[in-house]
């Protein structure tokens, strides 16, 4: 039996859940937005693992029977409003969450993804070093609180972007006079700066040891928010070179990710840069896109099939 | 078994009726942070022409209290704050990533000194005046940190803290933004550097800092290092069942301890069982069996420093704790091995070691092996990406 923790009203876990049914893979929704409230659970350690049961409006599912877990927090607009004092009702949400992220930690089945496995995605910078061990190209980065040492970097690189380094997600911007005139503002703070990399995005999801590409055609700097500059976005699936295959199928072995998104770009040259891995990848909007099988080959494994069932 | 309440620092047995709407403290939203950066996305991404780093605007009133904080804040320039300063002659130092009040910081920092080798205690080492310059390309890492106009060339650092930014003078938006970056950069410059780093964090370390027993569990029982009984539930009558058989045990009571916490309660009343149904109606508790008198224990490098000298199946368990310091990779870990009623296990593990939970000749021994990995011979964990 699978275990699906999430939203119903997210389109991703939706897209999952129907994905297994179509593939007739048992599975259970714990919907995250009524938990706990309308669960009750019961999960004991002793020396081994958890033993235990988790139960829903109409259903027990004993810890022991679940094969694999999908899992995608929600954030506080897709739970229920909370009861009483904001504060109080918001730490024991987080106790509730906490207790359902060490089960899921600690179950032996795989889980996508475990909770310590995504920690990266808060640190790009250091997100990159780990990519680059992976034997993945990164664009030139500035980390940097020195306005002279961005000058310099814009002066040698030509065109540069810049963007978050945390997990607060932001829009890549390029850097013009505009915020050069602001350089100063650096003082409070480091920010991230990177070489503008031209080329086009490819975007890989890896699903264990399966990958899948995806080329995106558009003229916006963040092909995310294309539409919000007029610009199009045209999506095909893509084939990428052996040795890149295998560093994004390693990066996602190296961070413990069973399902990845990760984010690349072609060069003119050919070249491969990675920019990011996304451990929470919200797979959606390339598989309708291009038709490309991702959350059937999530279904799969979760399943532990190694064979991809088509729906 | 005699069970015994005592009281550490980390662990307070309490009355549940006082405590338990207490929830989840501060630790917790914390950590909410790094543990689901979904959470965060939503109003971000409407806000993110005004919340990408260095392009914030800063009102009249933020920039003014940015302006101060030069004077008040630890670290960043006085000898008051950081321990002592920082001359041009200085310029190779030892970095003391934590507080000036934290014991670890002050003993090491005085053991340094004491060498002749310069040192510096700083809470936030990326934030003015420190100037950073952090650089991944294809030819390495090349990294450079100055404060005070002067380069710090690092000889080693020690980490006993995030750096957290002080949030006076800052928009609560701006500073939970600003304060994630500064995290980030912080992570990704400690990873990088070449020279030993005492306790260099991984990403689900640094943004997990203070975790739970639980959490450590999986990692526990790999290393073959026993956990006492415990039960996560919100069904009453299952927690009460969990107590009677405690009880059926010879044992009195059961401890609830906040998984986002770091505080313990020892639920052994029907005053306190009917508290802990109060928190189960909205949350599952997290119980354990009572153990004894705990016995802590930190390793650093590969030495282990006992309290007070253990007994012979206590220190059978060294080999283990070493194990699990090194799957950790951590060159300082506290650890706290105490009886249950099936023998002895592990009750607390923690990345940031208490000196306060040691007495003063075993605090002495942490202390001067704590230095020792700072100018050491042989490197503690290497660094990711050295230039």
């Amino acid at each position: 039996m699978i275990l699906v923790c999430g939203g119903l009203a997210d389109g991703v876990t939706e897209l999952v859940c129907a994905r297994l049914a179509d593939f007739g893979y048992r599975y259970r929704l714990l919907d995250l937005a009524h938990y706990p409230a309308s669960y009750c659970v019961v999960w004991h350690w002793t020396d081994a693992g958890p033993a235990g049961v988790i139960s829903g409006p109409d259903w027990t599912l004993d810890l022991d029977a679940i094969t694999g877990v999908y899992v995608r927090f929600l954030g506080p607009e897709g739970r229920m409003p909370p009861e009483g004092d904001p504060v109080v009702a918001a730490a024991l949400q987080f106790e509730a969450d906490a207790g359902l992220m060490a089960l899921l930690d600690d179950l032996p089945c795989p889980v996508v993804n475990r909770i310590g496995a995504g920690m990266s995605n808060n640190s790009k910078p250091y997100q990159a070093l780990l990519l680059r061990r992976a034997g993945l190209n990164v664009p030139a980065t500035l980390v940097t609180s020195d306005p002279a040492a961005a000058r310099a970097f814009q002066h040698e690189q030509g065109e540069v972007i810049y963007k978050s380094m945390s997990g607060v997600r932001s829009i890549v911007r390029r850097l013009g006079p505009d915020q050069l005139a602001r350089l100063a503002f650096l003082r409070h703070g480091p920010a991230q700066f990177q070489a503008f990399v031209p080329g086009r995005n490819v975007r890989v999801h890896t699903v264990g040891d399966r990958v899948f590409a995806t080329r995106i055609e558009t003229e916006a700097v963040d092909y995310r928010y294309a539409h919000l500059d007029g610009l199009d976005v045209a999506m095909k699936p893509a084939t990428l070179p052996a040795a890149v295959e295998a560093a994004c199928l390693r990066a996602a072995r190296d961070l413990d990710l069973l399902f990845a998104g990760i984010d690349l770009k072609e060069k003119p040259d050919g070249e491969y840069v990675c920019f990011e891995v996304n451990p929470c990848p919200g797979f959606i909007y390339y598989e309708r896109h291009t038709g490309q099988p991702i959350s059937a080959a999530v279904a799969d494994l979760l399943n532990g099939s190694k064979t991809r069932r088509l729906a | 078994m005699k069970i015994f309440a005592t009281r550490l620092a980390c662990l307070r047995y309490r009355s549940l009726g006082v405590q338990h709407q207490r929830g989840a403290d501060a630790g917790a939203q914390v950590l909410g942070i790094g543990r689901n950066p979904q959470q965060r996305l939503g109003g971000h991404v409407d806000g993110s022409l005004t919340r990408l780093a260095w392009s914030i605007e800063l009102n009249s009133s933020k920039a003014d209290a940015r302006g101060c904080l030069g004077d008040k804040s630890e670290g960043r320039t006085g000898p008051a704050a950081a321990g002592r300063s920082v001359s041009c002659e200085d310029a190779v130092m030892h970095l003391l990533l934590g507080h000036s009040w934290d014991s670890c910081c002050a003993g090491v920092l005085a053991r340094l000194e004491a060498r002749g080798l310069p040192a510096r205690i700083v809470p936030a080492p990326l934030t003015p005046p420190a100037r950073l310059v952090w650089r991944l390309d294809a030819a390495g890492l090349a990294s450079r940190l100055s404060w005070d106009e002067q380069e710090a060339e690092l000889a080693s650092v020690l980490v006993r803290g995030t750096g957290w930014l002080d949030p006076a003078g800052w928009d609560p938006a701006d500073h939970a933004y600003m304060q994630a970056e500064m995290l980030a950069a912080t992570l990704a410059w400690l990873t990088g550097l070449p020279c030993p780093v005492v306790n260099r964090p991984s990403a689900a370390l640094w943004y997990r800092g203070r975790a739970s027993l639980m959490t450590w569990r999986m990692l526990l029982r790999r290393c073959g290092l026993p956990v006492p009984e415990q039960l996560v539930t919100n069904d009453p009558a299952k927690a009460r069942t969990f107590g009677h058989h405690l009880a059926a045990l010879g044992v009195a009571g059961a401890v609830y301890t906040p998984l986002t916490g770091e505080a313990g309660y020892l639920v052994a009343t029907d005053a306190g069982w009917q508290g802990l149904i109060a928190v189960q109606a909205r949350t599952p508790v997290c119980l354990s069996e009572p153990h004894g008198a705990p016995r802590p224990a930190c390793i650093i490098g590969g030495q282990i420093v006992w309290d007070c000298d253990p007994p012979l199946e206590v220190r059978a368990l060294e080999p283990r704790l070493r194990q699990l310091a090194a799957d950790a990779g951590l060159d300082f870990l506290e650890v706290a091995v105490a009886p249950v009623r099936r023998g002895l296990a592990v009750v607390r593990v923690d990345a940031l070691p208490v000196l306060e939970h040691f007495a003063p000749p075993a605090q002495s021994r942490i202390l001067d092996a704590l230095t020792a990995l700072l100018v050491p011979a042989t490197a503690p964990h290497a660094a990711l990406d050295a230039p």
